[in-house]
Formats: structure tokens, sequence, C-alpha cells
């Protein structure tokens, strides 16, 4: 991996908009034939970093080097980077064809060459004999494969994606996820994918950069931000965790809602305040004797696969995925494995995550009336 | 509910298409009465096609409507895709709001307006007339404006940005990106908001009436300028045509515009798209190259009966002429087109303006923002002009054709010494009753008192005329300036208003011919065209006294083309072009040359000619303090 070049690489980004800063200090490198995904909530920022790699939009600084060369203020129509955009922005009044062969046309091309090419992209996306088929006509699906020939036919070093996926039902997402992949392979070109679907990033990314109010948090493998997250919020975001107050007694040594566990983390101060994570799935439900920290029950979902019950430990809330069935108002004890415990620094995030009380913040905030709920516009 | 709702839907559509129907059935019509329907004809439609004022007025406003249509779409759409992009929203909000405001406005606000500006700055660059076609032009360039906009913005929100994005992102620089993605999907608002400053173009008199400068008149201005006489039935067949035209291209563009939506499921739509354009353009050529392509009469013939000689040594130059609406012979009906007649003649070209009042030509004038190089007022308000100092005195040594004015018409009080007009037409007010409906003998305005009468008598809807038959009742001076005198004479008219059925100007062409009303006080000329339609109306003179009134030709003090002006001056008192005038007018000629020529079909007539002498007064300009007080009389009249 080491020796593969950068082919992107940003550095020191910042935008601001209205005087708010909606990217602050970011920088990031992507190596060549890398699938990276960019993912965050809404308003974290990865669409406006998108579209500064695609150019349309100029960092107020920092520098965006392509191939080692800063491309800052390179129109957009200048760079060997194409975007598959959230609602595809077909063409309506092009059909199949015409949309595809769009780039090549501007480019002058000669028409030979385009057919060829053009009919070579169909064949790609499976869509041959769609040539003459108006816009109006396709379906998502359909529509995402066009956007996707219109923009590899022109032999883009870098691809965007921003939230292709979005508009499509579940299962033919996981389908495209797939048939996204393997293009990918098959072309040999850099992906760069953004998304706020956390299980998406996990399941497509060569590398995933995790995203929060214009900062990058994590990045890393999908194993590593799921495994070792460094924050409250990385690990809330990927993936369900409890994250409960800690202190670390010693190497080895931590001790949470007055009970001493024994972990695999080192390296912390005697006495360090910390967040200690504890994924649903690790923790087993036992016979309140026999458990280290014991809880009632108050509530039980069934999801198929398995149980989601939250239990209350001293008021925190705790969410355990189990085979096993428990009642609601039942007295249980919780077993917690050594592996099960990854122990993080205090951030700014501390304390907003990992209680289930309630799933999302959004349901937190509805109801505080000094919140202003903030959609993202584009 | 259901039938309530089918019922009103009906009486909805017959209230918008009732009023054009009617107007298309009497376009037909071989009478120009507007109530009984005597044979099919197309004499109307000859008429207009004859007509080379409202031919031109048609060409104009043509003309008008593409030209500023075309700039206002350029300007419009370009100007919406600004206000788009504009990063800032209290900007956008702001511009959004100035842009509509125009839109709002009462077009007299907006007209004015620009007759303000456009004065200022003509003054300012030291113009000798600020107003002109240009300025016409650029004031219907400003109203079409906000209409463009108004059609573009929405679909340019409705295609959003992403698609300027996907083809930049394709390789498209700014400028390709708009005419390759952009243009071809908001074409449908760009063609709507053009055919609506089309459109909108078309019709607009208000702002037209203020902003047009000299020889340069449209369709609509041509219209309200015709009440010196009533509006003839030839306006209902060129108003059919219009209306037919517009309905055959709305049906065409939405027939095609179904059409391409229909395609574009299955084809490409740019094709139905350059339909269109080529049908709307093509409509547009052929209307004008028809126009334009109007032949010419010889003159030749016509030449030989002239009494002067005419150089063409202004050959090339341009008169501009202002003059009441339907009052000189247009070329109708194998009569004499006048205005041709000169420019063949003498090869200069003649702009031809028409006002409907002294107050509406004098306003004009005074504002100083066109130049006529000659105009017909009537004789109180030759008075006003000549002591504004607003009229050139006339070299009547170019005019030897003067010798044709019957000396009863020299001399007279507004120009004692002949220095300043040349008379042209001569009228008088009268009693016209209906001989069924009044019985015994009619001699005096008091009939129009009679309560035998009541809910039969009209009279006039204007002040000056309504006093002045109460004034004749009351043995005064018409021109009186004494208090007294009119208070008494607005008292009499309130104990008219018992009897009155209306006060009407033009209706009385289709009341008193149509038995729907037993007495009318109206000019002597129109009694005759009434009497066309109806035998039974009789005309007559009051004992009391009438008013008389004669509109000349005079040269205003800022005529640019003097020596033009008194050619054509001498021309209209050529014998033959004043009795074609006077055959057309229908009013009295002060011509001796039309008066005693056999040929002249109201030779003698007992109406326009009496043999016994009546008792007439003219209007004298009346001082603004008189005339405010009998304003405010009258408008107690009318409350009373």
């Amino acid at each position: 991996m080491s020796n593969k070049k950068n082919i992107l690489e940003l550095k020191n980004i910042t935008v601001s908009f209205d005087g708010e800063k909606i990217l602050d200090d970011i920088s990031l490198s992507i190596s060549d034939k890398e699938f990276v995904t960019l993912l965050g909530p809404s308003g974290c920022g990865k669409t406006t970093t998108l579209r500064i790699i695609a150019g349309f939009l100029e960092p107020d600084s920092g520098d965006v080097f392509f191939d080692g060369e800063i491309i800052n203020s390179l129109p957009a129509n200048k760079r060997n980077v194409n975007t598959i955009f959230q609602r595809y922005a077909l063409f309506p009044h092009l059909n199949v064809y015409d949309n595809i062969a769009f780039g090549l046309k501007v480019k002058k091309v000669p028409k030979d060459e385009i057919k060829k090419r053009v009919k070579e992209m169909l064949k790609l996306v499976n869509l041959e004999g769609f040539e003459k088929r108006s816009i109006a006509k396709l379906s998502g699906g359909q529509q995402q494969r066009v956007a996707i020939a219109r923009a590899v036919i022109n032999k883009p070093k870098i691809l965007l994606l921003d939230e292709p996926l979005a508009a499509l039902d579940l299962k033919l997402r996981k389908d495209m996820q797939t048939e996204l992949k393997n293009i990918q392979k098959q072309l040999g070109i850099t992906f760069i994918f953004v998304t706020h679907d956390q299980e998406e990033a996990l399941s497509m990314s060569d590398k995933v950069v995790v995203m929060n109010e214009g900062k990058i948090q994590h990045i890393g493998t999908p194993q590593d931000i799921y495994n070792e997250p460094v924050n409250a919020f990385v690990a809330d975001f990927i993936g369900e965790s409890n994250i409960i107050d800690g202190v670390m007694l010693d190497d080895f040594k931590v001790k949470i809602e007055g009970v001493t566990l024994q972990c695999l983390d080192k390296g912390f101060k005697t006495n360090e305040a910390v967040d200690v994570v504890i994924r649903p799935e690790d923790v087993d439900i036992v016979h309140p004797e026999k458990g280290l920290i014991t809880g009632e029950v108050t509530s039980v979902t069934f999801l198929g696969v398995h149980f989601e019950i939250i239990v209350d430990v001293n008021g925190f809330k705790w969410m355990i995925q189990t085979t096993d069935e428990s009642k609601v108002g039942d007295k249980v004890g919780l077993l917690i494995e050594p592996d099960a415990i990854h122990i993080m620094k205090k951030s700014k995030y501390s304390g907003l995550y990992g209680d289930y009380s309630s799933f999302s913040d959004e349901m937190d905030e509805i109801s505080n009336p000094d919140v202003e709920i903030v959609s993202e516009e584009d | 509910m259901k039938t309530l709702g089918k019922i009103i839907n009906a009486l909805i559509f017959i209230f918008l298409y009732a009023p054009i129907a009617v107007m298309i059935v009497f376009s037909f019509n071989s009478s120009r009465s507007t109530y009984v329907f005597e044979k099919f004809s197309l004499k109307w439609y000859g008429e207009f096609l004859n007509s080379t004022i409202t031919i031109t007025a048609v060409k104009n406003t043509l003309l008008l409507a593409v030209v500023s249509a075309l700039i206002a779409t350029v300007f419009g759409t370009i100007a919406s895709i600004g206000i788009y992009n504009l990063k800032s929203k209290t900007a956008k909000g702001a511009i959004m709001g100035v842009t509509n405001i125009p839109m709002m406005n009462p077009d007299v606000v907006t007209g004015v307006s620009l007759m303000l500006l456009f004065v200022f700055i003509g003054r300012f660059l030291g113009l000798a007339s600020s107003l002109s076609v240009y300025t016409i032009l650029i004031a219907h360039i400003t109203f079409n404006l906000p209409y463009v906009i108004l059609n573009v913005l929405p679909k340019l929100r409705q295609v959003g940005n992403t698609y300027t994005e996907a083809a930049r992102d394709l390789g498209c620089t700014y400028s390709k990106a708009f005419l390759k993605v952009i243009f071809p999907n908001i074409y449908s608002g760009i063609l709507s908001g053009f055919l609506m400053a089309f459109t909108l173009s078309l019709d607009d008199f208000v702002i037209s009436y203020f902003t047009n400068g000299t020889g340069f008149q449209t369709l609509p201005l041509l219209i309200y300028s015709k009440t010196k006489k009533s509006v003839k039935p030839d306006i209902y067949a060129l108003s059919t045509v219009i209306f037919v035209a517009v309905l055959l291209l709305l049906i065409l563009v939405n027939s095609i515009k179904a059409k391409s939506e229909k395609q574009q499921k299955t084809k490409r739509s740019s094709k139905a798209k350059n339909i269109v354009l080529t049908v709307v353009s093509a409509t547009v050529c052929i209307a004008i190259i028809a126009y334009s392509a109007i032949p010419s009469e010889n003159y030749n013939e016509f030449s030989k009966k002239l009494k002067c000689k005419y150089t063409t040594s202004l050959a090339g130059s341009t008169l501009n002429v202002f003059n009441w609406g339907e009052y000189i012979s247009d070329g109708i009906d194998d009569t004499l087109n006048v205005i041709e007649a000169f420019e063949d003649t003498t090869g200069i070209q003649v702009n031809y303006d028409n006002f409907d009042s002294n107050e509406t030509m004098y306003s004009k004038l005074k504002s100083g923002a066109v130049a006529y190089d000659v105009i017909i007022p009537s004789d109180y308000m030759i008075e006003r002009l000549k002591n504004e100092k607003m009229l050139r005195k006339l070299d009547y040594s170019k005019i030897p054709n003067y010798k044709f004015i019957d000396k009863k018409y020299k001399n007279l009080y507004f120009d004692e010494k002949n220095e300043y007009s040349v008379p042209y037409s001569v009228g008088k007010t009268g009693l016209i009753y209906n001989s069924k409906m009044v019985k015994g003998k009619v001699d005096s305005w008091s009939v129009m008192w009679d309560e035998k009468y009541k809910g039969q008598v009209l009279t006039f809807n204007n002040s000056r005329d309504a006093f002045s038959i109460a004034q004749f009742m009351l043995g005064q001076d018409v021109n009186s300036t004494k208090k007294s005198d009119w208070k008494a004479a607005a008292q009499l008219l309130k104990k008219q208003n018992k009897v009155l059925q209306a006060r009407v100007m033009d209706e009385v062409f289709t009341k008193m011919p149509g038995n729907n009303a037993a007495i009318a006080p109206y000019y002597a000329g129109d009694f005759l065209t009434m009497y066309d339609s109806n035998e039974n109306l009789r005309f007559v003179y009051p004992k009391e006294g009438v008013n008389v009134f004669v509109d000349s030709l005079c040269v205003p003090s800022n005529a640019k083309n003097y020596e033009a002006a008194m050619m054509f001056i001498n021309f209209m008192l050529e014998p033959e072009v004043a009795l074609a005038n006077a055959e057309y007018i229908c009013y009295a000629s002060p011509n001796t040359a039309v008066v005693n020529n056999d040929n002249y079909s109201l030779k003698g007539n007992e109406i326009l000619y009496p043999k016994k002498k009546v008792k007439e007064q003219y209007y004298h300009n009346i001082d603004s303090k008189t005339r405010n007080y009998y304003e405010k009389l009258w408008e107690e009249v009318l409350l009373s």
C-alpha cells in the first residue's frame, strides 16, 4: 500500500459560507485506484469536500493537489475528474445515447469513436439496446447506470459519487453496491464516494473518512473505525455503541459503574477519566448473581435475528443485542469479556452519545426549544 | 352544486366570448348600424385594407411588438440568469421586488414617468423633439422585461444548477453549458415570455400614448383617436382579423407544444421546438410582408386637376401632421387618399398622427416632447395657442389657394388679421329628434326640458357643450365670465335631470337611429350619418342659438419643416382635395370651390349650408378661473 502514489491530496482546506465554517482545516491523501468513502451526517461537509475536488468550489485557504500539482482554481471542465450527482442530473432533453456521448461530443471526439465507446459503456452498465430511450422513461436504477456511463466514458482518473444510491430502494441499493465495486475494479480508477449510510461505507470502501462539523474525525479501514473508534462520535456513528464514563485505574484495568473490569487497553495515566465503548452484541445477559453489573430490563424489541434489549443500569440505558429473551422488569446481570471493551480518550463528544434513552440525537432535540434542527440543503 | 357550477361556467364563457361574437357578426354588416344586421358584406374588410393610415398603424404595431418583444426576451433571459445566480438571498429578493413593481404599477404611472425621463434627457441633449420611435421602443422593452423574467426565472429554478454543473463536469465552459443544457430546458419559458411580451406590446395604449413621438402611430393609438367621428365597423373588421390571427397562433403553438410533449417521451423534442420557432417567426414575417406589399395608387390623372404647381424641391424631407382621428379623406371606397396624393406629388414623406381632443393635442405640444409641422386645432384652442406664442405666422404668399376660403371664415375672432390659421372644416351644434316620437313643431332647445319626453332625452356628456344649451336658453353669452351666469345655467341644467335618459357622446350614433331616444343635441354633420340609417330623424337649428366651430390648419412655433407645411396647407385647399375631405368628413366646408362644385354630393344641403341665417356663437378660450368654476358646477349637475 505504501508505495502507491497519491493521486489526490487536500492540504488544510478551509471553506466558509456567510461566516460559518463548512470545512475546517481538512487534510486528506487519496491513493490511485483506491475506493475512499466520505462518511458523516448531513451538514458535516462531505459534499462540500467533493465539490472542491470536482472544481465547483474554490477553497478559502489550503491547497488541492492532483498528481502533485496544485489545481485550486482549475475550472471543473478542465479537471480529469467526473461526478455522479445525487439525483444524477441527466439531461432531460437528450436520450440515453446523447447523454452518455455528451462529454465526448464536447471534446470533439470523432463520431465513430464516440459510437464505439458509448456501446462499450452501455455494455459495462448492462443497458444495451437503450440508446434511443428518453430519460423520462427510465427507472431510478436505469438512470443511475446512465449516470455512471456518462461519467466514466470520459476516462477520468477519479470518479466522484455524491450519495449515488440514496434514491434507490434497499435491495437495489445492495445490488448497486456490488456493481459499483465491480466497475471500480474493472476500470481501475479512484472512487471517492460520499454517503451518510455507515453500512454502505463499511461494505464498499478501502478507506473510510468519518467527518463531522467540517472536521475529519477518523480516517481508517472499515475494521479500524469499527473496532477502534477514536472518539464517542465515531463510535456512535459507526454501528451501535454503549459509551460509558470510566476511569482507567491502571493498564488493563478500567472501572465503570463502580465495578473494575479487565480490558486490553493500556498507556493511560493512572485514574484518567475515559470513554468506554462496549458494542451491544458483546454483552451477555446472565443471572443477576453471575453478572458483573446488574440492571433492569426496560424494553425488549424482537428484530428477527436477535432481540434488542434496553437495560437500565443506575439510570444509564445500555443496549444489548442477544438471542436470549428477557422480559421487561426482569433484573439481569451483564457479562463483558475483556476483548469487548474499547477505551477512548475523552473528547468534546464525550457524554453526548452512547446512552439509549433514545436512538437518535434528533429525538432528544425535538422537544428542546433551544435547539434548532437544521437539515442540509445540498 | 354541480349544475350550479355548470351554469356559472357557461355564464363565464358567454361573458368572455359574447362581445367578440357580436363584434365579428357586425364586422360583416353592410351598414354601419350596430343594432340592425342589414345584409352580409365584406365592405368593412375592404375599407380597412384600403386605408393606408390603418395599414401603416398595423405595420407599426407589429414591428414594434416583434422588435420590443425580441429585445426584451434576450435581455430578460440574461437578467433572469443573473438574478438566479445571485448568492445573497436578500439581494435576490430585493431585485425580484424591484422587477415586479413595474407590473403592479398602473400604466399611467409607467407612461408618464418614462415620458418625463425622455423629455428630461432630450432637453439635456438639446434635442428639438425628445420623443421618437426609439422612445416608444424603449418604453415597450421596459414594460415587457418583467414579464419575460417572470416566465424565465421559474423555469431556471425548476431546472436548477445541477445541469450546469453536470455539463461543466463533462467538459463544457459556462456559456457552452448554458447553450447545450440550460437553454433547451428553459426554452418553453423563454417562448412564453416572448409571446406574452409580444401580445402586451401589441395592445398597449397608455404607455405608448405618453412615449410616442411623431409619425409612428400604433393601432391602439389610432383607434382611440377616432372619436371626432364614431368608431366605424372597419375597426370591427380589423379587430376580427387580429382576433382570428391570435387564435390561430395560439392553437398552433398549443398543438405543437402538445405534440412535442408526446414526442419527448419517445424522441428528441428539439425538432418540435424548431418548428414552433419557425412558425412564430414565419407568421410574423408573412404578416409584415403582406402588409408592406399594398400597391400604391397612380396619381397622374389626379395631378392634372391641381390648381397650383407643386415642386419636388423638398422631396425626401419629412412633414409631421397632427390631426383629429378620421378627419381626412383616406382612400376608402375609391375616394382620394389625400396623404398619399400629397406624398406622390411633392415627394415629401408625411408622418400622420391623430389626437382625440383639443386638450390632448395641447398637452402633447406643450410638453415640448414632439415637434409637428401642421396641426388642426379648433377656434378657441387657436386663440389659446396664439396667446401662448405657440403658433408661427403663415406665409400666405405660399398659400395661393387661400383665395378659395369663403370670406365669412376670414378675420375670425381668434385670428382677426389672418396671420396664423387657414380654415379646414366648419361645424355647428343642433337638435336632432325623431319625427315619429316627437309631435308638433320643434324649433327650440326647450323641448329638451319637456316632461312629455321624460326618459327619452339625451344630452352632451361634455361640460362646455351641455352648458351652452342652457346658456342659449337663458340668452347668455356662452363665453361669459360672470359667475352668476354660469350659476343660473347650472340651475337650469339641474332641472333637466329628471327628463334625461343619459349623457352621451358617440353612443348617440346607435341610440338615435335605433329609436332608443327621441331627442338629442349633436353636431350637424353627424346628423347626416345618422339619417342614413333612420329616415325618421329630423334636424333643427334652435332659435335661441347654436355653437359654431372652425377647425383650422396652423403651424406650431417649433415646426421643423415650415416650407413643406406651407405646401401641405396649400394642397389641402386644392378644390379636388378639399372636396374629397368635405365628402369624407361630412361637415361644412369653408372652401368656396367645394361649396359651389356641382360634383359635391352635399352641395346646397339644407343642414350643412342653411339658407336661413342661423343664430350662432363661437366658443372662446375661457380663463382658467371661470373654467374651474363651471367645471365645479358641472360636477354638481352630474351629482344632483
